[in-house]
């Protein structure tokens, strides 16, 4: 078992009320499994985790990118800066 | 250069850092909070950021830029936290030999900053109470109908110091 940490920014950081969320899993290889997990353990982000992009190590990556624990990985919602 | 900042903007000095006596242009562009969205009144937005993530893609987009255009000098400045109406949220300003690079450059970079940079702003309205922005999204399902507005940093004001014509004939 291994613990994974995503970090969150703004609706998503107030919809869970925490900077981040941590689980453990055993068979996340991709970030699209590490999103599977996300989807059924926290349903009250699915509004935006239908939008968001993941970035692994501040980089966006595709679905199918491989992650493991030690990567800093972040949901990464339509940006609104300017 | 690229620089988040919680404190206010010197619009003046973002300019003076770019100006440079190999260029004949120097271009800014000032974003400020607009108070009327249609007919709702914004009192003050919030940025987050995710920090060191819009530092990296700022820093790509300096680098493309000089890449892409004939560019002296590039300065980036976006602000986090409360901004007041009126208060500039972001600063950019580029120089180049001649004014057209420069203003090409400076409004791809504005346009890029909005659509790539990890950075998020918060509306806080007078009568409607407040939602992040997520553009280009079905905000009614997220937080709060009013969300979907997502054009709310005026693009009030742009300078050109440009010195260019002396140069050109156009």
């Amino acid at each position: 078992m291994q613990t994974y940490r995503v970090l969150l920014f703004a609706g998503m950081r107030e919809a869970v009320g925490a900077e981040s969320i941590s689980f453990d899993a055993h068979d996340v290889a991709t970030a699209g499994d590490l999103l599977r997990h996300i989807r059924l353990l926290h349903p009250e982000l699915e509004p935006w985790l239908k939008i968001s992009r993941i970035a692994v190590n501040q980089s966006f990556v595709p679905l199918e990118r491989g992650v493991d624990p030690t990567c800093e990985i972040a949901l990464i919602p339509p940006v609104s800066g300017g | 250069m690229v620089e988040l900042t919680e404190t206010s903007i010197d619009t003046d000095a973002v300019l003076r850092r770019v100006i440079h006596p190999d260029c004949g242009a120097a271009v800014l562009f000032v974003g400020t909070t607009r108070r009327w969205t249609n007919n709702l009144e914004t009192i003050r937005l919030e940025y987050q950021a995710y920090r060191e993530m819009a530092l990296t893609e700022l820093h790509k987009l300096e680098s493309e830029a000089k890449a892409k255009w004939s560019v002296k000098e590039v300065y980036i400045v976006h602000r986090l936290g409360e901004v007041a109406v009126g208060e500039a949220s972001v600063a950019i300003a580029v120089s180049s030999p001649h004014r057209r690079e420069a203003f090409e450059a400076g409004e791809w970079l504005i346009d890029e900053l909005k659509r790539t940079v990890p950075i998020w702003k918060k509306e806080n309205w007078r009568e409607q109470g407040h939602a992040w922005v997520h553009p280009d999204t079905v905000n009614s399902n997220v937080q709060d109908s009013k969300a979907e507005i997502n054009r709310n940093t005026a693009e009030s004001l742009a300078t050109a110091h440009d010195r260019g014509n002396h140069h050109e004939p156009n």
